[in-house]
């Protein structure tokens, strides 16, 4: 048990380290994409989050776009500090999540995907209509965040660096607060409900009132996650948060695995590298993505982070032939 | 004085009536049977009882209180509890993990509670392993507790359902044949233990049954039912010499 | 409001509907009889629309012949996909959806790679032009689609009522479970669904190829509209289908005629929502 504990603390400590020296070595390009890299961590994390209840969210990224459209315009148009507006941002997007879930919350399962999908989708269509998200153009000139404690700090994180460590450490408390809630009897609650849902409903717990919670916390942390992209690009517009990479996120989370926490990381870090690879390919990389997507489906169910079991029960299989062949 | 009132207790799903107007009395501490042939619509009348659906008329009362259509969760809340006619487990969970996570809720209501961890740390505080553990020694399955859910043998798999339901420390049981798939001996120790619950804790059961030697021996009363119509109610004797119930049974 | 235009509104609701029904009858079908959620379903019309392209345009043969060989080429990809990608997965309705969107990134990319991704492509009316009656006008294509969607549709309706094959796969929209233990092989009906629906919705693209935009996502609005019909008019339900596509074509001509696309996009999903809110079923395989 000791032992477990001082593993974990030393991968963290490695972890940490390794984040505080990375843009120290890595060229301008490359630190920009780590940046694109934690907050897509955080909206995969998220989006499993909601998912260990049965709920697959094609809205998670329309929600995190709310996120991003309610911190450009409050630190834009209402002048409000970023530090202020970033929480704010999270709380914009639940309560718009809220309001989706009355009717969203009747549907279950695969009704459920489509529906999400559809809500997701009138959201994203009113930012097209109303004037104050800028229409098809967006918004755009959005101000950098900056810290300033009159007489102690004065941090403007329009850099790409200062802006790097800021994202890197709202991304470890996120995944901090993440990971304890999915070690929480909650979490198992949830699980129960994906798993067995009358029989959690026979010991008295309420599942629409769970499943209300998920999707809320996951929703919070995709509207922090939506207003770091904001400030980062300095603008948005609807078509970042269309159909197309709600897709990619959900691809992301099923071929890494969504059995624990780690597996959408797992799956992140993935496409990431095979992104990467595959940048002179352009145009084919959906196509990429779809191939992975279907050969991951069909040979590996679980997802990447099943890889390691995968393989320890091929060995004993082959060492359980070897014996019986004597 | 907690008992159970069906008033003319009514499902249909589009032109088929399950359960056609029953009126059903029971009383506290009573062991009731429910039995008749495939189809007459017992497992609904547990829906309707313990709110896994509405009724399309009638009402449910328990100790007066009017409980009709209410959701399963905030039934169960009330002191009424069910199992299933087909197993479910959290065949991914140990037996000791799925009588505790039906103790989570007794032991701190609301849902921030839940945020505590779960596994060691917090089963030692507010004793929900302790609550869990006795309840399956209760049962007399404490001797696969940390056996995987879906790998146990069928006998041990329903007396664990059970041990689930009571975590939820119910007034009244309703159980969905309990006994299937269970051998003369694990029936017999089954029926030992329905009695026990009611005769130590006062716990009221109503229990669909097949196996009608259980059944005779072992209830107060039995409620016979074919085709969504009650057409028997009495004692095991009265109700064994019925001839309408002995032709629903034959004339199949 | 002049005669003419009320005329014309229902002359272009009746085309609209023809073209509904023929679109969502392949998705309601395989949902149905086999719980498969084609969300690639858009990508099946485009196909068609293409390999009529292909074999019409680049290929020169007759429109009919080009037709036909596209309504052929689809059905057999259907069951070629059925066999392999979703054969593997049947039963969980979702992990269908979700590979399906693999198909859907792949078929779009693949498309429009290897035919380029410029000015979409154009196939050539058959018989140009439209017929001028009352004021209203007619074009000769969607009288074609009307006529050969109301074929296609009775057609499907002999082979579900009058073949043993057919009979079996209505068998399994109505109680999957049953027909199974009835020794109906899910493998064969899944199949079979698959093939027809795809060759069905081939066709709808194909029909429409010579008076829509040829081009790699030419299928999102249709797999939209499949999906809604689907879930109004049940799964399954052949009669729930095409009832739902008239409806819905009126619905949507007024909508257009009266405000714009924009305005009638996000009433159809609004219109999602709240059809899945409401109505107990859903997108539900059987509803009971």
């Amino acid at each position: 048990m000791k032992n477990n504990k001082v593993i974990a603390v030393a991968g963290l400590v490695a972890v940490g380290v390794f984040l505080i020296l990375l843009p120290f070595v890595l060229s301008r390009y490359y630190i920009d994409l780590s940046v694109v890299f934690l907050l897509n961590v955080i909206m995969a994390v998220s989006f499993r989050l909601i998912s260990t209840t049965g709920d697959f969210s094609l809205a998670h990224v329309p929600l995190m776009g709310m996120g991003a459209y309610a911190s450009a315009v409050m630190t834009k148009k209402l002048g409000l500090p970023f530090f202020l507006a970033l929480p704010l941002s999270g709380i914009t997007a639940m309560m718009v999540g809220l309001m989706m879930l009355y009717p969203l919350i009747r549907m279950k399962e695969f009704a459920f995907f489509i529906g999400s999908y559809a809500i997701g989708e009138a959201l994203r269509l009113s930012w097209v209509r109303l004037d104050i998200f800028g229409g098809h153009r967006g918004i755009s000139s959005i101000p950098s965040p900056k810290l300033i404690i009159p007489g102690l700090v004065s941090i403007d994180f329009y850099e790409i660096i200062p802006y790097y460590f800021l994202v890197a450490l709202i991304t470890i408390v996120c995944l901090l607060c993440m990971y304890l809630i999915d070690r929480s009897r909650m979490t198992e609650i949830f699980h129960a409900i994906h798993a067995e849902p009358e029989l959690v409903k026979s010991v008295g717990y309420n599942i629409t009132s769970y499943r209300i919670v998920a999707f809320e916390i996951g929703t919070f942390f995709a509207g922090i996650s939506g207003a770091l992209v904001a400030h980062h690009m300095g603008h948005i517009d609807p078509h970042q948060f269309e159909l197309t990479t709600g897709l990619y996120l959900l691809i992301w989370v099923v071929v890494g695995g969504y059995a624990t926490f780690w597996g959408p990381i797992i799956g992140v870090t993935f496409f990431a590298v095979v992104g990467e690879w595959m940048r002179i390919f352009g145009a084919w990389m959906p196509f990429v993505y779809g191939i992975i997507l279907i050969v991951s489906l069909l040979f590996l169910p679980e997802g990447i982070e099943s890889l390691p079991k995968r393989i320890a029960q091929f060995f004993k299989k082959e060492t359980t032939i070897q014996q019986a062949a004597g | 004085m907690s008992n159970l009132k069906l008033n003319k207790l009514r499902k249909e799903f589009g032109g088929l009536v399950a359960v056609n107007d029953i009126d059903l009395e029971i009383e506290a501490g009573e062991i009731r049977g429910l039995i008749g042939p495939n189809g007459s619509g017992k497992t609904t009348l547990f829906n309707l009882i313990s709110g896994f659906m509405p009724p399309t008329a009638g009402s449910v009362l328990w100790g007066g209180k009017d409980i009709t259509g209410k959701p399963a969760h905030k039934i169960v809340r009330e002191g009424i509890t069910r199992t299933f006619q087909l197993t479910k487990l959290l065949k991914e969970m140990t037996a000791l993990q799925n009588v505790i996570i039906g103790c989570y809720r007794q032991s701190g209501t609301g849902i921030f509670q839940q945020f505590l961890p779960s596994r060691a740390k917090n089963q030692m505080d507010d004793g929900v392993n302790e609550k869990a553990l006795d309840l399956l020694r209760l049962i007399g399955i404490e001797n696969v507790k940390d056996e995987l859910a879906g790998s146990l043998p069928h006998g041990y798999q329903r007396a664990l359902n059970i041990a689930v339901a009571l975590a939820t420390e119910p007034r009244f049981l309703l159980l969905d044949e309990p006994t299937t798939g269970m051998n003369p001996v694990e029936t017999e120790r089954l029926m030992k233990i329905i009695k026990k619950l009611r005769d130590d804790k006062g716990i009221t059961l109503f229990l669909v049954e097949h196996d009608m030697k259980a059944v005779m021996t072992n209830c107060d009363k039995i409620t016979v039912m074919s085709f969504g119509v009650k057409i028997a109610e009495g004692t095991p004797k009265e109700v064994g010499s019925n001839e309408e119930v002995i032709e629903a049974y034959l004339g199949r | 409001m002049p005669i003419e235009l009320i005329l014309q509104t229902i002359v272009n609701s009746i085309q609209l509907s023809s073209f509904y029904a023929l679109l969502a009858i392949g998705l309601s079908l395989v949902f149905g009889v086999a719980g498969i959620a084609n969300l690639a379903h858009g990508e099946f019309y485009m196909l068609g629309a293409y390999a009529v392209w292909w074999f019409n345009t680049l290929s020169g043969m007759g429109y009919i012949t080009a037709v036909l060989l596209a309504i052929l080429f689809v059905g057999l990809l259907g069951i070629v996909i059925e066999k392999l990608i979703f054969k593997p997965l049947r039963g969980n309705v979702l992990s269908v959806a979700i590979i399906s969107v693999g198909l859907l990134f792949i078929f779009q990319v693949l498309v429009g790679q290897i035919w380029g991704l410029g000015f979409p492509k154009r196939v050539d009316d058959p018989i140009g032009g439209s017929l001028n009656l009352f004021g209203v006008f007619l074009g000769y294509q969607r009288m074609v689609i009307l006529a050969a969607s109301i074929l296609l549709l009775v057609l499907l309706w002999l082979l579900l009522h009058r073949t043993k094959i057919g009979r079996a796969i209505r068998a399994s929209a109505e109680d999957s479970e049953a027909a199974a233990l009835q020794g109906i092989s899910a493998n064969v009906t899944a199949a079979v669904a698959m093939g027809i629906g795809s060759a069905l919705t081939g066709a709808a693209g194909a029909l429409m190829a010579p008076i829509s935009a040829v081009h790699p996502y030419m299928g999102h609005t249709p797999l939209l509209i499949a999906l809604i019909v689907v879930i109004v008019g049940g799964a399954g339900n052949l009669k729930g289908t095409i009832l739902t596509a008239v409806l819905l074509g009126f619905l949507f001509t007024i909508i257009t005629t009266f405000t714009d696309a924009v305005t009638a996009n996000i009433a159809s999903v609004l219109f999602m929502v709240v059809l899945l809110a409401v109505k107990p079923g859903g997108l539900v395989q059987n509803e009971k």
